[in-house]
């Protein structure tokens, strides 16, 4: 089932795999033994929050917690913007980018920029107005960064998943001090999930690759989550799991309250924990699967999960019918 | 330059993209930032149709590989950009020889043809112009293509550019959403109909005019005049004001609109839009034609 899902993704967005590439890259296997070996054990926070009121203490608690330093230092923040439907649950909560803005100022960060390449939409500016994230900036000493528009450097691939040797990407976030990403909790009918890992499909500028950035999906949407993550790892992540979504998502699915933030330096353990979290065995997740060990950790007796008991927080999302398999048993 | 009556839109408009252009003649994206080729294009349209002289060398001079312009100059190729590339040139370079070359090598891509996929409704299996070269085809390459090669070859006709705009066409169409207008290229999946958007609405309308009475050209029409300040951005307000400026439409609120959207977000500063929304104002007086075919 999964199997077919990958090859449909591969055809609905790229296809034929090897006659692209000219000078993004030059094909290549991929060899890991370069990548340094994951920690012994990688810390997650799980935070509760019923609703986007007052999250600015939380977060800055999460901060504290994970001892993540921002003084004198620049930072970016990455949400998660793809379209804008009223009532929806598709991008980040405003109100979060808002509070981790605010947090990190208040820490005496000496920059904090808000910095997002959309996939779908080169409209920037309309999705910043329409989601009321500008309204929640204003006053807010905080610019807004088009990623698909930065200046661009190539970089090489710390891993060949996709066969690409390097990819053009925003200096903005190669040069920031201090990366997060904030990620929405959502299935998606591709992947089987997005979160922390497939969030950085926003940093890959559409200026140079599109919209959408085909050249990621013409390798395997699996394979571009893991190059990417293995190239630009965050310094922290913070996912917005207040409202997730489930169902028929990034984009079409219903939201779902699920009350809680998840935070951590591993991108791996981050979505390990939300999966598990959503009712999805992290095994059965390609990207996620081929990631532990190599790029993070994913088992449960490898992350030391600190906070609110994951207990308190297990559910059976509703998922696409081809991603029906990923169900943790008994999920 | 600016010439009395340009509103003071236009001449903030103006202003700014003077300040933002590169010492290298080119124009960045965002200000202080390395030339890229749509920026670059737009301006030199944009102050061309202001009546402000301009120079354009750094196209002539642009970056290319195998014919095609580089997005940045140590970058990789964007179709979309070198095809917007290509028609520009035709309206403000006296050198007939850079629209001639480039619509050549626009004519050697094509995108990738793909067998059908069981979780969409559209025909993979035509071929327009992708983003980047040996990927598959989407709607905004191919509009500005298709624009570009029709418009070249309407003096010059020859088969192989009839044929890529018949079946560009025939690709732009298939593609449209069902309650009218275009996204970037997939108007429906898992059984959903997916929403349309401004932006790509206008330039797939831009690319259709000649089909004006087709009924997928005339639901797009009346979705964009419908939706035309929905999308409260500088691209949106301004790609819309053009694309229904061809079409013979003049909707006064979409101008109050963008100098009202102008004041309060300066278009986050993208100098493409900026260029796009001096384009919409001083445009209208020909119809914009650059953007015929």
């Amino acid at each position: 089932m999964r199997l077919r899902a990958e090859l449909s993704r591969r055809a609905f967005l790229g296809g034929a795999a090897a006659s692209l590439l000219g000078a993004t890259a030059c094909q290549r296997t991929n060899d890991t033994s370069g990548l340094p070996p994951p920690p012994p054990s990688s810390d997650v926070l799980i935070l509760a929050s019923a609703n986007y009121d007052r999250l600015t203490d939380i977060v800055s608690r999460g901060l504290r917690e994970l001892r993540i330093d921002v003084t004198g230092r620049r930072v970016l923040l990455k949400p998660n913007l793809v379209e804008f439907e009223p009532a929806s649950a598709i991008n980040t909560h405003p109100l979060l980018i808002g509070a981790v803005a605010d947090a990190v100022r208040r820490a005496g960060a000496a920059d904090v920029v808000v910095a997002e390449g959309p996939g779908h939409r080169r409209d920037l500016e309309y999705l910043v107005t329409a989601t009321g994230l500008a309204d929640v900036l204003r006053d807010l000493p905080v610019r807004v960064l088009d990623l698909n528009l930065d200046d661009v450097r190539r970089v090489p691939l710390r891993t060949h998943f996709m066969g690409l040797d390097s990819l053009l990407l925003p200096v903005s976030v190669l040069d920031a001090d201090i990366v997060i990403s904030l990620p929405k909790l959502k299935t998606h009918h591709w992947a089987g999930m997005t979160c922390a890992m497939k969030n950085l499909f926003g940093m890959v500028p559409g200026a140079v690759y599109g919209w959408p950035k085909n050249v990621l999906h013409f390798h395997g949407i699996d394979n571009a989550i893991l190059d990417l993550t293995a190239t630009l790892r965050p310094h922290v992540t913070i996912v917005d799991a207040i409202i997730a979504m489930e169902g028929d998502g990034p984009i079409m699915g219903v939201p779902r309250a699920a009350g809680f933030l998840v935070m951590g330096r591993d991108p791996v353990a981050v979505d390990a924990t939300c999966a598990r979290a959503i009712g999805i065995e992290p095994d059965r997740l390609r990207y996620l699967s081929r990631a532990a060990g190599l790029l993070g950790n994913a088992g449960e007796d490898r992350i030391r999960q600190i906070g609110e008991p994951s207990s308190r927080f297990r559910y059976a999302f509703a998922m696409s019918p081809s991603m029906e398999g990923l169900r943790s048993s008994g999920g | 330059m600016t010439g009395s009556g340009s509103p003071p839109l236009a001449a903030s408009l103006q202003a700014t993209l003077l300040r933002t252009r590169n010492a290298d003649g080119g124009w960045p994206y965002l200000a202080r930032r390395q030339s890229r080729l749509e920026p670059t294009v737009f301006a030199l349209l944009a102050l061309h149709t202001a009546k402000y002289p301009v120079d354009i060398s750094p196209i002539a001079t642009w970056p290319r590989r195998d014919g095609l312009l580089l997005d940045t100059h140590a970058g990789e190729v964007n179709l979309a950009w070198h095809a917007q590339a290509a028609l520009v040139t035709q309206s403000i370079s006296d050198d007939r020889s850079l629209p001639a070359a480039f619509v050549e090598a626009l004519l050697a891509v094509k995108g990738a043809a793909l067998p059908q996929s069981p979780a969409l409704r559209q025909d993979d299996r035509l071929q327009g112009w992708p983003w980047t070269q040996g990927t598959f085809s989407w709607v905004e390459p191919t509009a500005w293509a298709t624009i570009a090669v029709r418009r070249w070859h309407r003096a010059r006709p020859t088969l192989d550019a009839a044929s890529r705009v018949v079946e560009a066409e025939r690709l732009l169409l298939d593609r449209a959403c069902a309650a009218g207008g275009w996204n970037y290229g997939n108007p429906a999946a898992f059984g959903h109909e997916l929403r349309a958007q401004v932006p790509t609405t206008a330039i797939a309308l831009l690319a259709l005019e000649p089909l004006r009475d087709h009924p997928v050209v005339m639901r797009g029409r009346a979705q964009l005049a419908t939706r035309r300040s929905d999308e409260r951005s500088g691209l949106s307000l301004s790609m819309a004001q053009i694309a229904l400026g061809r079409f013979g439409e003049r909707h006064l609120d979409l101008q109050a609109t963008l100098e009202d959207v102008w004041a309060r977000s300066e278009f986050l500063g993208n100098v493409a839009t900026i260029a796009l929304a001096l384009y919409a104002c001083h445009g209208q007086a020909d119809s914009y034609d650059a953007f015929a075919s």
